[in-house]
């Protein structure tokens, strides 16, 4: 599931790189230097993440990969919630300037609530029978 | 494991910035400066170039709280215009586009119309015919040469304009420019470089009072 919504967002990000940028700018919280290097790699990293965990390569370690960028993001969307501004969290492309309310940020926050919450999960189980990890390094009969 | 992972992850954030970078309109358009675009903030001008007062509007023209204000504001903006007192810019931006390009197509048609001292007309039209839903396809260039016919601008050279995106280039850039000023929605407003908040500009009373103060006059 975490795999899904990785691929999702980040495939949803891909077609207008430019709105990416401006819902970027649109948290005002990164110093423009790090916007477009941010805004342009965060999809391929979503894509990268998805691919590690649905073929189960480095799976704990992208586990606790998508488990930080949760946190940035509900980190964001609280800092955004709290200094009163409007914005659509561009989360699945789009973003920028919306009317965006409490329930909103709310809503986002929880959902990516949840996903920690998986991320976590995954960290801390063994992998499945057929990742990709056990081919690199197999356990010991 | 976690090298797997660092590398992955660096060769994402790279492959990634290059592959938008070479996506994005803002940073590969050919950007055509218009003539007619001589705001202080690189917008359509309205007005008699020497009055004290800057109204500056940074609109979409997809974006409907923009339409709401253009028709509370509109009588007291060329009232104050006709009396000299003001001149408005007009920044056209590409705010609410997703994958599309009708916001920033119809800010370009704009400048075309600018071009053809027809910019108050369309930019009318443009507001009083948005269509309730953003991004929904309405805004075709055929439907943007509609809208400039229907206000007299037959003339092919806007045509021409409209249809090669002639400014797409521009506003692209302009958009850029203006969200890197800290300015991220619209509609936006300034009097003399300083926002003013949409209900003061929506309220003919109190736009008519801001404007007076600073010409002195409140």
């Amino acid at each position: 599931m975490l795999a899904g919504v990785w691929g999702w967002a980040g495939v949803a990000k891909l077609g207008d790189p430019d709105a990416a940028v401006r819902a970027v700018r649109a948290y005002d919280i990164l110093p423009e230097t790090f916007v477009k290097p941010f805004a342009w790699g965060l999809p391929f990293v979503e894509l990268a993440l998805a691919v590690l965990l649905l073929v189960g390569l480095a799976t704990r370690p992208a586990a606790w990969a998508s488990a930080v960028l949760l946190l940035v993001f509900i980190g964001a969307t609280a800092s955004v919630w709290a200094r009163g501004l409007q914005i659509d969290c561009g989360c699945f492309g789009g973003g920028g300037q919306s009317s965006a309310d409490a329930t909103s940020y709310l809503r986002d926050i929880g959902r990516d609530g949840l996903l920690l919450c998986l991320a976590l999960l995954v960290a801390a189980g063994a992998p499945s029978r057929l990742a990709l990890d056990n081919l690199l390094s197999p356990e010991e009969p | 494991m976690w090298w797997v992972l660092g590398g992955v992850l660096v060769a994402a954030v790279v492959a990634g910035f290059l592959y938008n970078r070479s996506s994005s309109t803002a940073e590969n358009a050919k950007v055509v400066r218009p003539a007619s675009s001589v705001g202080p903030h690189s917008g359509v001008l309205v007005g008699n170039a020497n009055a004290p007062v800057t109204i500056t509007e940074f609109g979409d023209f997809q974006c409907p709280v923009c339409r709401e204000l253009h028709q509370l504001w509109e009588p007291t903006i060329e009232q104050l215009v006709q009396q000299g007192k003001v001149k408005f810019e007009f920044v056209g931006l590409q705010f609410l586009d997703q994958g599309t390009t009708e916001s920033l197509r119809s800010a370009a048609a704009g400048v075309c119309a600018a071009d053809q001292n027809k910019f108050p007309d369309l930019y009318n039209a443009l507001y009083d015919g948005q269509s309730r839903t953003e991004n929904s396809g309405f805004l075709t260039n055929d439907q943007l040469l509609s809208f400039g016919r229907s206000v007299g601008l037959t003339d092919p050279t806007f045509a021409n304009c409209v249809k090669s995106g002639r400014y797409a280039g521009w506003v692209a850039k302009n958009t850029d420019a203006t969200t890197r000023r800290g300015i991220t929605s619209t509609p936006t407003v300034l009097l003399n470089d300083k926002q003013i908040s949409n209900s003061v500009a929506a309220d003919p009373q109190r736009l008519t009072d801001a404007v007076n103060q600073a010409t002195g006059q409140g």
